[in-house]
Order: C-alpha cells, then sequence, then structure tokens
C-alpha cells in the first residue's frame, strides 16, 4: 500500500467530509436537543450540584417572591448596593431570564415573569407554570396541550425553595464594586461582585437608576449564569391566563 | 468506624449506605454529563447518518441504556458520549446502507466537482458503511465528532501514533473509493 497520501487527495477528501459536517447546522438540532434534555429525569441529589437544581425550581422560587414580598430590607452591601438590592422589593412587574450554559449548549433556560398583585409565569423546557393570584390558582401547561390545575392552597411552602433571590436581596455580605463600567443593552451599567455559596457572581445595574440589568457568574463545573432582569414592564392579563384549546390531565 | 475484629456483616451493612450514595451520586452525574453534552451528542451522530431523527433516535438510546446502568469512572464526559454517539451512527450506517451502494451517484451522473454539496455528503457515508466498523468509527471520531487523536487512542485503547496510521490508511482508501465510485458513475453516463 502507498503509505504517502497526495495533498490533491486531502483536498478531495475535504470536499467530501465538509458538506456531510455541515448536517449539524441543520435549525432543528437545538429543538431536538431541549427535547432530549427534556425527557432525561432530574438528579437524586440536587444540592450537590450547586445552584442548578436552585435555577431550575426558579418557578416555585418566582411564585414564593410574588407571594411574599416584600423582602428584607438590605443590609450591609453599602449605599449603592442597598438601592440595587432595594429593586427586588419595589417593582410592579419584573421579567426574570436565566440562562445556564456550557460552551454552546443551553443546559437551563427559564424565563419568569411576575407581577407584585401575586401573578406569576414560568417557562421553562416547555412547560408552563401559572400562578393567578386572584383566581387562587396554580397552573401547569403541558407541551401536549394539556393542563393541570391546583388551588394555591395546594402549593408547598414556596418560601422553602427561595434560597437563590433572598440570598440576593437580603445579601449582607462584602459588594465589591468594580472600577469599570459596562454597557448592557445602551445604559451604562455598575457591577458589584459578590460571593455567595462561594460562588463569584457580578451583578451589573443601571448607572442611573440602581436598576439591576445582569446577574453573571461561573458555576462549578464551568457552567456559565446569566441571568437578565427587566422591572416594570408591561405583562399582558392573558399570561396568566388558561389559554384556549387546552384540556385537563385525566387523573389516574 | 470498622476494626478488624468486626463481623464481616457489619462491615458490609456499614459501608451499604455509602455504596448507595456513590451509585446515586453516578447517576446524578450521569444526568449532568447528559445534559450538558445533548448538543454534541447529536452534532455527531447527525454529521454520521445525515438525519436528524436518526440522530435524535441514538441520542435517546444512549441515554435510556446509560441511566439503565450508569458507567463507572468517566474521565472524560464529551469524548465518551461522543464515542457512543458515533458507534450507535455507525451501527445504524452500516445496517442501513448496502455496502455497494452508489445510489444518490448514480441519481447525480455528474463528475465530482458538479456533485452537489448533499450528494457528496451521502457518497460519503456510503464509502464509511463499506469501511471496517474500527476504520469508520476512527474516522468519524476525528471529522465528525472533533476528538483529538490523543482522545480517539484513549477512547478505543490505541496508542496515538497508532491512531494516526489507522486515519492515514482510511482517508486513503476512501479516497481512492470515492474517486473509483465517481469515475464509475462518470464512464456510466
Amino acid at each position: 500500500m502507498n503509505d504517502t497520501m497526495n495533498p490533491n487527495d486531502e483536498q478531495f477528501l475535504t470536499t467530501f467530509i465538509e458538506p456531510a459536517r455541515a448536517a449539524a447546522d441543520n435549525p432543528e438540532l437545538s429543538a431536538a436537543a431541549e427535547r432530549l434534555r427534556a425527557q432525561l429525569p432530574e438528579a437524586e441529589t440536587p444540592r450537590s450540584t450547586g445552584w442548578i437544581p436552585r435555577f431550575a425550581t426558579l418557578a416555585v422560587l418566582i411564585t414564593g417572591l410574588s407571594l411574599t414580598v416584600p423582602f428584607l430590607v438590605p443590609g450591609g452591601g453599602g449605599t449603592a448596593f442597598a438601592q440595587v438590592q432595594a429593586w427586588f422589593s419595589s417593582y410592579n412587574t419584573v421579567d426574570v431570564r436565566t440562562e445556564i450554559t456550557t460552551g454552546t449548549d443551553v443546559i437551563v433556560d427559564v424565563r419568569a415573569r411576575a407581577s407584585a398583585d401575586g401573578n406569576a409565569r414560568i417557562e421553562q423546557q416547555g412547560v408552563t407554570q401559572i400562578l393567578n393570584a386572584s383566581a387562587g390558582t396554580f397552573t401547569t401547561l403541558l407541551p401536549d396541550q394539556r393542563y393541570m390545575q391546583l388551588p394555591i392552597e395546594g402549593i408547598d411552602n414556596p418560601r422553602e425553595s427561595m434560597n437563590w433571590l433572598d440570598e440576593l436581596s437580603t445579601f449582607q455580605g462584602e459588594a465589591v464594586l468594580l472600577e469599570t463600567t459596562r454597557l448592557i443593552e445602551g445604559r451604562e451599567a455598575l457591577g458589584h461582585r459578590l460571593q455567595i455559596d462561594g460562588i463569584d457572581l457580578t451583578l451589573w445595574s443601571d448607572a442611573l437608576d440602581n436598576q439591576p440589568l445582569l446577574l453573571e457568574g461561573l458555576l462549578p463545573g464551568g457552567l456559565q449564569m446569566r441571568t437578565t432582569f427587566a422591572f416594570n414592564v408591561d405583562l399582558a392579563p392573558w399570561l396568566f391566563e388558561l389559554p384556549p384549546g387546552y384540556s385537563p390531565v385525566a387523573r389516574d | 468506624m470498622n476494626t478488624p475484629g468486626d463481623p464481616p456483616m457489619a462491615r458490609l451493612t456499614d459501608r451499604l449506605p455509602r455504596w448507595g450514595q456513590t451509585r446515586r451520586a453516578r447517576r446524578d452525574e450521569l444526568i449532568a454529563a447528559l445534559r450538558a453534552h445533548t448538543g454534541i451528542v447529536l452534532a455527531s451522530a447527525i454529521r454520521v447518518v445525515g438525519s436528524l431523527h436518526e440522530a435524535e433516535d441514538i441520542a435517546q438510546d444512549i441515554a435510556e441504556r446509560l441511566l439503565r446502568s450508569p458507567p463507572v469512572d468517566v474521565r472524560n464526559w464529551p469524548a465518551y458520549l461522543k464515542t457512543l454517539a458515533v458507534n450507535g451512527a455507525i451501527d445504524r450506517l452500516r445496517r442501513q446502507r448496502p455496502t455497494t451502494e452508489t445510489d444518490e451517484l448514480a441519481d447525480a451522473a455528474t463528475p465530482e466537482t458538479e456533485l452537489e454539496a448533499g450528494e457528496r455528503a451521502t457518497a460519503l457515508r456510503d464509502a464509511i458503511a463499506t469501511l471496517s466498523e474500527r476504520e469508520a468509527t476512527l474516522f468519524s471520531l476525528y471529522y465528525f465528532a472533533d476528538l483529538s487523536q490523543a482522545d480517539i487512542g484513549r477512547q478505543l485503547d490505541m496508542t496515538e501514533n497508532a491512531v494516526g496510521v489507522a486515519l492515514h490508511r482510511v482517508r486513503q482508501r476512501l479516497s481512492r473509493d470515492l474517486r473509483a465510485r465517481l469515475q464509475l458513475e462518470h464512464e456510466g453516463n
């Protein structure tokens, strides 16, 4: 066998390899990955992997947030940081989106919208949870146009799962103001570096009104966490209502 | 803590909770790895088989199999999962494609330079299906799953040098095979 390879052969072969590799550029690939992740069971020992499960339970967390505001008055982070923290307890509406990624893979993508009057809507991996305070219902919308509905009293104590925003809004440790600023969606942002559960986080807030804009950090295992905040945005009433076309899950 | 004088059963029962914990931790680690690397598993598989539907099936098979029996002591999850994806994809490729099949090329009936990209990808997959399983895996791990030769060596229990030599030969063979297929089709038309 001839053990050398003509450079033309390499080039020739590349013209076949590249189009085969391009199959991975299929735009449906991300959705397929999301479907597969949604089928995976939850880990049995959630706290062992740090913050991920707590972000995954953001639904309950925000539910708790909307039920139990106001938060405690913030403390030892310094005056400027206290003004940042104050936003978490003085909003009319809030839109929070958390993404946890590794490389280009999105592991967690949760969006939660809540209002101070007790409504909340949380979307994650095709499942939507809606808390409607005036109706007194907690509804879960499943991907196949079915829903489950419970009275609010049927929900386990949401307060117990509120570690994350609780820890942020009542943070008493040192919040170090970064010397550099950055632009976030056209707004000049100041950064405060915090450490919670041994994880270094940076909370970026609007330099003019102290509104929290972005929380980011590196989680154990090389996972990137990024949470964006938008306060006092318009939230349409339908967001907190059962959409048409859904049928209830049959009871076993 | 046990002493050498403890009855064997007592030592065993003392260790059981730790074993249980280890198994649970292993499963949790597996779930986290599957979540983290689903994208690259799919990408590796789809490059080999060319079909998203099949790539999804392959990824699902891998997850189900691993969850039934979580592996022990995985040092490099991405490399491990990519290898499983490529193995599963090669297996499908070899089962689905007749070893001498050139249907796409026959349909194309054009010289190599005029083949469409999709036809070239199909021709390569047909050619890969004619390789031995090990050759097909080597080639796919390197070109489709982006593993380094060192990582391929670790996954397939080969030296890095042996991987390099084997890859070179596979490239030569595929190149010859593809040229022959193209020539055959060109002459036939």
